[in-house]
């Protein structure tokens, strides 16, 4: 007799061939993503999907990344790109209908201000930058996640900081 | 304490209902990825038979004679199609040389055909559980133990099995609170595992369950078995698809103070050292939470040197190369009902980023922080000589 698996919602990592280690690390993983991606978003349903694509990501090469040690920092840099991608998605759909009122006027001017800066950075400060400051790793865990050391990472957070700075002013200045 | 936390969602959406879409995500893209692997060695095929036409291109008259190592064949990895190795065939008009290395053989070659993996689907059989908690609201006090009973609900046509964390005691904390912002509150020197594993129960269709399980309020040290009280403030626990709200109120004894100075002096662009001291009400050791006299909201950063002197740094910030995590989750150990005195250097600068690098100075004049929960007046003095 076949007995199904219900219930528990995390017996479905099991059901669908997933590791039992994503299962229990999934709470984590996911508020993490969740809160960086909501960082840059501002929207609960954008980054609620944005959270979910960077865990199911992880989750389909999580053997690999927990070998390496770096399953969380590598969820949360993909959520961070996604968010990224995101954002920017969603300001080109704006300007295409123009003279209305988006969602990213209504949005927080601080977190507007971040991506304005953010933009201007050169692509590996950004990503240190979102990295260390929004998703609040640390430098170890934002060296696993980029591939790189942790003396580089704080080359990249020093400069990109600085420029983060210089660009957002006083008034959004972290 | 995060430079960007005041963007911070208001609150953490349910995870169970992202775990299945991620769980259902994730298995198609470890298919996708498989068939990626398929395709690969496919195009590998594709280049035997190249090989194969040029080395017979002529058509007609003699067959060229071929020579192909037999590890020439491509086998894909398990999870694909696999591709048998190719057997020599040996033509009418061709014939076999058989020379003193085992593994060369002169034959034309027959490249076998790759077919897509065919995908597999489970059917699950129709069971559905439904699990109903009894109270569906729980007032709670900080320090204590409830039991509370859940039924589960088999509505389906088939039997199924209801998975839940099995774990004698479900140990409760307001997570809204100490996830984001340290709080003056002790926590176990060796916090005990949540629930790692699942106990499964069999339910048969149309019939349902009865269970107990035990919350309690606070954390247990899993090394000497205390319970750490838990900070008064709201939670909520979960099983399957139930949820129960939880206010936790505070415990008979506060766990832990603090006795800082009410008024702090520093000139500005300089700084001052505070002492203050920090006392464990508990019979057991604890590890102490301190964020420190920093508050984000007015700029007026701090810096402290744990009691045992390992740590000196901005408290709301990782201990630089070596914390895994900030040092507002690693801290330090107090006795059972120990006192310890320690200090903390409050700078008379509006950051602490970069402080090697200058941070500006913060003005003179009369300012107010917040000190673990309480109000100190901060005064800036104009900058000395």
């Amino acid at each position: 007799m076949e007995i199904a698996e219900v219930g528990a919602a995390r017996t479905n990592a099991v059901a669908l061939g997933l590791p039992d280690t994503f299962a229990t690390e999934f709470e984590r993983l996911y508020e993490h993503a969740y809160r960086a991606a909501y960082r840059l978003l501002g929207v609960q349903l954008e980054a609620e999907r944005v959270a979910q694509e960077a865990c199911a990501r992880g989750g389909a090469r999580w053997s690999r990344l927990t070998r390496r040690g770096a399953a969380e920092p590598w969820v949360v840099r993909v959520a961070t790109e996604l968010a990224i991608e995101q954002y920017q998605l969603r300001q080109r759909s704006q300007r295409r209908s123009a003279g209305v009122p988006g969602l990213v006027e209504r949005l927080d001017r601080r977190r507007v201000a971040l991506h304005r800066a953010l933009n201007q950075l050169p692509p590996r400060e950004r990503e240190v930058v979102v990295l260390r400051y929004v998703a609040d790793l640390n430098e170890a865990d934002t060296a696993a996640a980029i591939g790189c050391s942790t003396r580089t990472v704080n080359r990249h957070a020093t400069r990109g900081l600085a420029a983060l700075r210089a660009a957002l002013g006083e008034e959004h200045a972290p | 304490m995060s430079m960007y936390d005041d963007l911070d969602p208001p609150y953490i959406p349910s995870t169970d209902t992202a775990f299945a879409r991620v769980a259902t995500r994730a298995r198609r893209l470890r298919l996708r990825r498989r068939v990626a692997l398929t395709g690969l060695s496919g195009a590998a095929t594709v280049l035997v038979v190249v090989l194969a036409s040029v080395a017979f291109a002529g058509g007609g008259g003699k067959p060229n004679r071929v020579t192909v190592g037999v590890d020439n064949t491509t086998t894909t990895r398990k999870a694909s199609t696999t591709l048998a190795t190719p057997t020599p065939t040996v033509g009418a008009a061709t014939s076999t040389t058989r020379k003193a290395a085992p593994t060369t053989t002169t034959v034309p070659v027959t490249v076998p055909v790759t077919r897509p993996p065919k995908a597999t689907t489970t059917t699950l059989p129709p069971a559905h559980i439904v699990v109903t908690l009894y109270p569906s609201q729980l007032v709670i006090q900080s320090g204590t133990t409830v039991t509370v009973s859940y039924i589960a609900r088999n509505s389906g046509n088939g039997p199924g099995r209801l998975a839940v964390p099995a774990c004698p005691d479900n140990q409760l904390w307001p997570d809204d609170i100490s996830r984001s912002e340290p709080v003056l509150w002790p926590v176990p020197v060796s916090p005990a595992a949540f629930c790692t594993t699942l106990a499964r129960t069999p339910i048969p269709a149309h019939q349902s369950r009865t269970f107990q399980l035990k919350l309690v309020a606070g954390l247990l040290d899993g090394g000497a078995g205390h319970l750490i009280p838990s900070p008064p403030g709201r939670t909520t626990f979960r099983i399957a698809n139930a949820k129960l709200a939880v206010a936790i109120t505070a415990p008979n004894v506060t766990p832990l103070t603090v006795d800082h100075p009410a008024t702090v002096t520093t000139a500005s662009n300089a700084e001052h050292w505070v002492d203050f001291t920090i006392t464990n009400h508990l019979p057991f050791p604890v590890r102490y939470v301190d964020q420190g006299p920093c508050s984000s909201d007015i700029g007026i950063p701090c810096e402290a040197t744990t009691p045992d002197g390992s740590v000196t740094g901005d408290l709301r910030l990782p201990p630089y190369a070596t914390a895994k995590q900030p040092l507002y989750v690693t801290h330090f150990l107090l006795g059972a009902n120990e006192t310890k005195t320690a200090r903390a250097q409050v700078h008379g600068t509006t950051s602490l980023q970069d402080i090697d690098l200058g941070s500006p100075a913060m003005p003179p004049g009369l300012y107010a922080f917040d000190w673990d929960g309480q109000k100190v007046k901060f005064t800036v003095t104009a900058p000395g000589p």
